[in-house]
């Protein structure tokens, strides 16, 4: 069974990059940090005065595991993007759980027929 | 320091005076208000008090709907001083102890009742979808974690624990002793609901709920409801049963930054909220850690 993604106003922009092929992410105009799309305020420094900026899509897994349901068999996992912030995703072309450190590249999809969500496949695997 | 020792210094101190237990399990037929009316009036039959003597309640919803704190009004309790709703999720029980144990000890209430209830299992339904609804009910950027296949919270726990054993080298069995102490303590605990020994062989041969967590790491999700009954030292000197004294609270929530350098899946905060509570009890011969999936007790025991 799979769950289409559901846009909100908040998360518009950063569906609409995706659909766009970019993945965006929070950049604050104070400090520069770079963080994850779904913060409110800047880790760094707590300000709310954020921008977007395109993400590299590259990146190497921080924690993985595996969901072995019958229906949809799926290695999830933790990706930590080169500029830094953390991402719940799927990982892609690997059946099995993959070693921390294991480099891994921005493939959007868009299960469900929903809005279109960032997984990574393993560098080096095979297209399915 | 004897325990008595301890409790001389105290002009006032707050006590457990009573517990209430409803039926838990597969019990169906029941709402969460109807399991938390019965434990409550438990409790305080328990304690050798009257639901009149109560002046306070908190109230812990499971994941079902409709515990709240009309609880109150079904149970027929008047000139409350203290009534409100608690939820700081797998924390909640602890929590309304110590909420409760404050308001005795500064005079906001007399006699508190805290009380925890859920029917959120359905029949033939599994404990994995009593979880999974509030993943399924996301919107917005989660929705899209969701839609990439994070369906419930058992996927956030699984990653958590696949972080902490690799990067402490934790092999699967110490996972295994959890489960296996666990139910070695339940064998011999008539309320329990599994009582079956159980080995390391049937710990590994248990299926994968999402690896690296079994199906003997994960909770079981139960219908029912309890009950205690916080009050003061003094009230319960007169009452039916001994007092379990509360000598210290603390919470501690570190919190972590989902970005490189993060400790998710690491750290607790119960090396700090542990060193609060024990402020006033020196000697600490029993420990208990609560933790819905076993790694997040390895992860409380390995804070200190
Ligand atoms: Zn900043």
């Amino acid at each position: 069974m799979t769950f289409p993604a559901l846009r909100d106003s908040v998360s518009a922009p950063w569906f609409d990059g995706l659909a766009r092929g970019v993945l965006l992410l929070h950049r604050c105009r104070e400090c520069g940090h770079v963080s994850r799309p779904d913060v409110a305020s800047c880790p760094a420094c707590r300000s709310d005065n954020l921008t977007w900026v395109p993400s590299r899509g590259t990146g190497c897994v921080v924690a993985a595991i595996l969901d072995p349901n019958p229906d949809d068999p799926v290695v999830l996992g933790l990706v930590e993007l080169d500029e830094g912030p953390w991402l719940h995703v799927r990982l892609l072309g690997t059946s099995e759980l993959v070693p921390v450190g294991t480099r891994v590249t921005l493939e959007i999809c868009r299960p469900g027929g929903g809005e279109p969500v960032p997984s990574f496949r393993i560098d080096g695997a095979e297209r399915t | 320091m004897s325990e008595n020792a301890v409790m001389m210094g105290r002009h006032r101190t707050a006590v457990i005076a009573g517990v209430g237990l409803t039926e838990v399990g597969k019990v169906y037929g029941r709402s969460a208000p109807s399991f938390a009316a019965e434990a409550v009036r438990r409790a305080v039959t328990d304690a050798g008090l009257d639901l009149c003597d109560v002046d306070g309640l908190l109230v812990n919803a499971g994941k079902s709907s409709g515990l709240d704190v009309t609880l109150a009004r079904r149970l027929g309790l008047r000139d409350l001083r203290m009534l409100c709703e608690v939820n700081a999720f797998g924390a909640s029980a602890g929590i309304m102890v110590a909420q409760a144990a404050g308001a005795v000890l500064t005079g906001g209430a007399d006699v508190v009742a805290c009380v925890f209830a859920d029917a959120s299992r359905q029949p033939g339904a599994s404990s994995g979808e009593a979880y999974r609804r509030t993943s399924l009910e996301a919107t917005g950027f989660r929705s899209a974690e969701t839609a990439s296949g994070f369906t419930s919270v058992t996927h956030r726990y699984a990653l958590a624990a696949s972080r902490y054993m690799q990067h402490y080298g934790i092999p699967q069995e110490h996972l295994g002793a959890v489960a296996l102490s666990q139910r070695a303590w339940a064998v011999d605990n008539p309320d329990a609901q599994m009582r079956t020994p159980l080995t390391m062989e049937d710990y590994h041969r248990s299926r994968w709920i999402v690896q690296p967590l079994h199906l003997l790491d994960c909770c079981l999700v139960s219908n029912g409801g309890a009950a205690v009954v916080v009050t003061t030292q003094a009230r319960a000197a007169v009452l039916r049963r001994p007092p379990v004294h509360v000598l210290g609270w603390g919470q501690a929530h570190p919190g972590y930054v989902l970005e490189r350098g993060s400790e998710f899946g690491l750290v607790t905060g119960a090396a700090a909220s542990g060193a609060a509570a024990m402020r006033s009890a020196r000697a600490v011969r029993l420990l208990h850690i609560h933790g819905t999936r076993h790694p997040r007790g390895l992860r409380g025991l390995s804070s200190r």
